[in-house]
């Protein structure tokens, strides 16, 4: 029973190995690992089995294999001391396959893979050696190797988290000096900066109240609200604090504060406009100045840390008063119409300034205006120049020219000048001369820009290679290529339905002389456009040859002997169709009917392959991330292959300790997190199926 | 043990015996040593080591960054209280700063035989230079045409102050420390010498093995060689093996001098194996000064033949000097009987030799074990039946050199990952327990435990 036991386990164990470091993740699978774990728990075998199995798979030419292999050599490493004494007798082996030091064993193949698992495996070394390396000297020598000899640059976490830490303490400390520091100065002076603030205070509630008895004598206007108009807004201002509607104002108020209170100013009388002015320099004041004190204030007291935490208290309680007063007092003078906004403003603006402005205003503008009118006509007309100086001057210049900017011309309507040489612009294939198109200065011959001992005689640096040379050189041999020309089919009926579709030149052996035919194989008298469409089509461009309509291609394909002939021909299929329309139009009906319903099958049992090709893809492609982590690695075994079972699940069973009831309620989260995910990508996926034809 | 001792003290075991078993059985569990080790003072690989013949206490390690480190491997430097290690520092470097210092890779170092004031290095600057210990100065500098591969000075020598120097060019020099001039030129290798060592048993013999592949035997007295070593003159049987343990301790503790050494073997030899000695009194007269006798070796035929099938890096004689071991860079190690001049044919299984330039071998006191440095390990070999006993792993670079300390039973290795790596066999319990009041300070480090989280 222990023989079978011991050969099952460790052919389990395989198993899992096997499966846990062939995932393409940059980390193990939890569940498996777990299992792992557990099994190698069980016996010392186990662990020997684990141990080769993960030093072979550590030897496989594959960094993502090994990198895998190193978290689990980890994972057991530290928890098994057998696994410890097994491995560290090959700690040489290990850190050549893993850290790669030597040249002639490089790491293998996925680079980034490559990268990431030196940098791991550095970093267990690392880890080991802190935590190891007292009891295994190979661990040390193997380290104290790569750190002294081969002077690797290790992470060295250690080192550099106590270093983090120190750092963070001095920093704090310095800060708690300086904040103490600071709290002894305010300690002092609080008293005297605090009557400060008090008198601004008791100067701000005076200045409101003042202008609130005057606000409550002054008249009333019944200007609509909503008007945003400045006058409007002028008048009505005086009064707006009576009216119910005033947080409206006040909204509007904001929009346009400084023209208010530049009104207001103006508009006051003189005692009410020194209030208002009062009001400002104490609003600024606090804003300014107060505020921000009392801001600092409050951020020493509460980092400030000191003995004596009642007198702390009681300042800090003063100050936070002390602020609400501040805030209030400031709202206060905002319900006023004294906005930050202001302060920059009311400095500046007069009265005249304002008129000046606004009467200058839209006058700079158009004037601005006209200048980029002007600008751009120029430019312009200086670019239609150019074109035109250059084309005289040179007649590969304007070419090129037409031939850079034949791409861009799709892209805007040219007119003028250039659009007509563009239109006279060859059309070139794109190739390294046209670096030098009609460029006429000379060229360097000798200056490649390397330096180079010539063997074969003198060396001359300063050789130029005259322009009218180059351009010699750049001139361009090309072929007559004929305009293709497209080989129309027969389409004369057939019997068993369909049109002819030979393409011969100009008669068909089967059908006679090839007519111009419609959408049913009827021939098209078409005597009087023949004639007239037969000269043009033989220059028309390429691009439109897709365009032509059977006429053209009738003419484009022959010439006035072949047009005589056709005409005879349709003179006799004129009786003809009369006579057999009615019937052939009814067998085409029947027929395109036929063909629709043939369609609609066959888009329906598209369809349906979708839907089934979704649905197998789907299942064979999550199912495993489904539920591979509920059934935990069991139930993913019996998915995978066919291994053995049972035995696994009952070492999980026998012992589920917290932890691992933790762990498995956590797996189950995230599993049904993933089936909601892909849920979601089914239905997307079937939507987009609905839409496309074929979708596979 | 307890059992061993009981017996020792009443007399039933021999007193030699029950030491040359522990020392025996700590050999046999050499491994990566838990508390002690070496801090490498050097910037590049370690090339050769040796350890002092008079204290057995400083270990002398030369680099291929041209320094020369002393180590004492007895008292630590300081401890690391962290991981529980003695550390041992070098006492001084000598370096290409000191006036005449080498500029190139020191590849041979060599105690001066007698005290530890003096000892000798080798260097790729064609340099042989003999430094003086306490003033860390160059005493003495020899001038050779090519760069020098292998020094080597007998420890048994009372009549002669010869530093023997195989260097790129064929000839062997021998330089006198006395006079400061190079006395003998010993020309017989069509190649570089890699290896030399000097008869543990005659002040006048000396060893050599070349990238001719060749070991030669030479007696510093006459002109050139009189023996070279064929691989393919084989003998089956070993024959120094006849002498038990005790009696080779015997052997070994008996005053040494050449006469008296080779007087005393000469019979045993014969005595015991006579069959597979095929002309012992010729073999005899060899050893023996005094007899004048044309050297076989000079033929034609056998001057062309080699004992290895690539250069030879290594000569090592055992601790008997009976027998002479050879690692050429074929990855082979061979075992020579000297008397005979025959490979005894031990079959050393799976080195691997692959150096550029001379290694070292070392051989356990009682001829028990062979050290032999094996790309990045270093394998140890029971020296009779070439079984592979263990491998010792813990180079991240090739091992370059290898001495080993006797008294400790302790090996020192020196490696191009520019380690020296100590083994030594596990602690004895009663020192671990010493050692565990300490330990309840250290908190940061883990316990090397299991520790299943989950």
């Amino acid at each position: 029973m222990e023989v079978g036991e011991v050969s099952r386990d460790r052919r389990k164990l395989t198993y899992l190995i096997e499966d846990a470091t062939v995932s393409p993740a940059k980390s193990l699978d939890i569940g498996l690992l777990q299992s792992i774990k557990a099994l190698v728990r069980s016996s010392d075998a186990n662990v020997r089995t684990a141990f080769d199995t993960l030093f072979d798979k550590l030897q496989r030419q594959h960094s993502q294999v090994r990198f895998l292999a190193v978290l689990l050599i980890d994972e057991l490493f530290t928890r098994s001391k057998l696994f410890r004494s097994l491995l560290v007798p090959k700690f040489e082996m290990f850190m050549l396959l893993t850290i790669g030091y030597r040249d002639d064993f490089p790491l293998p193949k996925p680079p980034d893979r490559a990268t990431l698992l030196r940098t791991t495996s550095m970093e267990l070394v690392e880890k080991w050696n802190d935590t190891f390396g007292v009891h295994y000297k190979q661990v040390r020598l193997g380290y104290e190797y790569l750190k002294k000899t081969l002077r690797l640059q290790f992470p060295n976490l250690r080192a550099a988290t106590a270093l983090a830490e120190q750092q963070r303490q001095e920093k704090e400390a310095r800060t708690q000096a300086l904040i103490l520091k600071k709290y002894e100065s305010l300690c002092q002076n609080f008293s005297e900066l605090r009557t400060e603030i008090h008198t601004t205070l008791d100067e701000i509630a005076e200045c409101c109240k003042i202008l609130e008895l005057e606000s409550a004598s002054a008249l009333e206007d019944n200007e609509p609200v909503l008007e945003a108009d400045l006058e409007s807004l002028v008048f009505g201002d005086d009064e707006y604090e009576e009216y119910g509607d005033s947080s409206l104002r006040r909204e509007l108020h904001k929009e346009v504060p400084e023209q208010v209170a530049v009104t207001e100013k103006l508009k006051e009388t003189t005692d009410n406009s020194a209030l208002f002015e009062t009001l400002r320099d104490l609003y600024k004041l606090v804003e300014s100045n107060h505020l921000r004190t009392t801001q600092e204030w409050l951020s020493i007291l509460t980092r400030v840390d000191v003995s004596d935490t009642r007198s702390r208290d009681a300042v800090l309680k003063e100050v936070i008063d002390l602020r609400t007063q501040l805030l209030g007092s400031l709202v206060k003078c905002e319900s006023l119409g004294i906005d930050r906004t202001e302060k920059a403003s009311t400095s500046r603006f007069t009265v005249g300034e304002v008129d000046d402005d606004i009467i200058w205003e839209p006058g700079d503008a158009e004037a601005d205006k006209d200048l980029g009118e002007i600008a751009s006509t120029s430019y312009a007309f200086n670019m239609e120049k150019e074109s035109n100086n250059s084309l005289p001057s040179d007649k590969e210049l304007h070419s090129s020219s037409a031939v850079t900017q034949s791409e861009a011309k799709k892209e805007r309507a040219e007119t003028g000048p250039r659009a007509e040489l563009l239109e006279k612009a060859p059309i070139l294939p794109y190739g390294s001369f046209l670096d030098s198109w009609g460029a006429t200065s000379d060229v360097p011959a000798n200056q490649r820009g390397l330096e180079m001992d010539n063997h074969w005689g003198r060396f001359d640096s300063e050789a130029m290679i005259p322009g009218d040379k180059i351009a010699e050189m750049n001139v361009r041999s090309s072929f007559y290529k004929p305009p293709e020309r497209e080989i129309v089919p027969c389409r004369a009926p057939l019997k068993k339905g369909g049109l002819c579709p030979r393409r011969d030149l100009f008669r068909c052996p089967l059908h006679g002389p090839i007519i111009p035919r419609d959408d049913n194989g009827n021939p098209i008298r078409t005597l009087e456009i023949d004639t007239s469409a037969a000269k043009p089509a033989d220059k028309a461009p390429m691009e439109e040859f897709s365009d032509i309509n059977k006429e053209d291609f009738l003419s484009a394909s022959s010439s006035s002997k072949n047009a005589s002939s056709s005409i005879t021909v349709a003179d006799l299929a004129k009786e003809a169709i009369a006579n057999v329309r009615e019937r052939d139009e009814a067998e085409a009906r029947k027929r395109r009917d036929e063909k629709v319903k043939a369609k609609r099958t066959q888009s329906k049992r598209d369809r349906e392959h979708n839907d089934a090709v979704l649905r197998a893809s789907a299942l064979s492609g999550t199912c495993q991330e489904l539920f591979g982590e509920e059934f935990d690695d069991v139930a993913k075994m019996r998915i995978g292959k066919k291994r053995a079972r049972g035995g696994l699940t009952a070492l999980l069973k026998k012992n589920p300790t917290v932890k691992e009831r933790i762990a498995q309620r956590l797996l189950n989260g995230r599993a049904r997190e993933n089936a909601m995910n892909e849920l979601a990508r089914v239905e997307e996926a079937r939507h987009r199926d609905a839409a496309a034809n074929q979708w596979n | 043990m307890w059992r061993g001792l009981r017996g020792r003290e009443v007399g039933a075991t021999r007193p030699r015996s029950l030491a040359t078993h522990v020392r025996a059985d700590r050999v046999r569990q050499i491994n990566l040593s838990g508390h002690k080790e070496i801090v490498s003072a050097h910037n590049s690989g370690i090339n050769s080591l040796q350890i002092d013949c008079t204290e057995a206490r400083y270990l002398l390690a030369g680099a291929a960054d041209g320094s020369v480190g002393v180590y004492d491997t007895q008292q630590p430097t300081f401890m690391d209280s962290a991981i529980k290690v003695a550390k041992h520092e070098a006492l001084f470097t000598v370096d290409k700063s000191v006036p005449q210092g080498h500029i190139y890779s020191v590849t041979c170092v060599q105690w001066y035989p007698v005290d530890t004031g003096l000892f000798v290095t080798g260097s790729f600057d064609k340099k042989i230079n003999l430094w003086d210990t306490n003033t860390h100065q160059v005493e003495l500098q020899f001038e050779m045409p090519e760069k020098v591969h292998a020094i080597a000075m007998s420890s048994i020598a009372a009549t002669h102050m010869l530093v023997a120097a195989g260097t790129e060019d064929v000839r062997i020099r021998l330089c006198d420390l006395a006079s400061g001039a190079c006395t003998h030129t010993l020309s017989g290798h069509r190649d570089g010498v890699w290896a030399l060592q000097w008869s543990a048993t005659s002040e006048w013999v000396l060893y050599s093995g070349g990238c001719d592949g060749a070991i030669r035997f030479w007696d510093i007295r006459r002109a050139g060689c009189f023996q070279v070593l064929d691989q393919n003159r084989s003998q089956i049987e070993r024959r120094s093996n006849v002498t038990s343990s005790t009696q080779r301790q015997e052997l070994a503790s008996a005053p040494v001098g050449s006469s008296s050494t080779s007087e005393m073997q000469r019979p045993v030899a014969k005595r015991t194996k006579p069959s597979t000695v095929s002309k012992p009194s010729k073999i005899a007269k060899i050893k023996d000064p005094g007899v004048r006798r044309s050297h076989p070796g000079m033929t034609l035929a056998n001057d062309r033949s080699t004992a290895h099938h690539g250069s030879v890096t290594a000569l090592q004689t055992s601790d008997d000097g009976l027998n002479l071991f050879s690692a050429g860079t074929d990855s082979r190690v061979r075992l020579w009987d000297i008397e005979s001049g025959r490979n005894t044919l031990v079959n050393y299984e799976a080195t691997k030799i692959r150096t550029h330039q001379g290694t070292q071998l070392a051989v356990s006191m009682d001829s028990s074990l062979l050290f032999v440095p094996s790309a990045h390990s270093l394998q140890t070999y029971d020296v009779w039946s070439g079984r592979m006993h263990s491998k010792l792993v813990g180079h991240y670079g090739n091992v370059n050199c290898c001495a080993f300390l006797a008294e400790d039973q302790e090996l020192y290795t020196g490696s191009s990952d520019r380690q020296i790596l100590v083994w030594s066999p596990p602690k004895s319990v009663t020192v671990e327990d010493q050692e565990e009041v300490p330990k309840a300070g250290v908190a940061a480090v883990c316990e090397d435990e299991d520790a299943w989280s989950d």
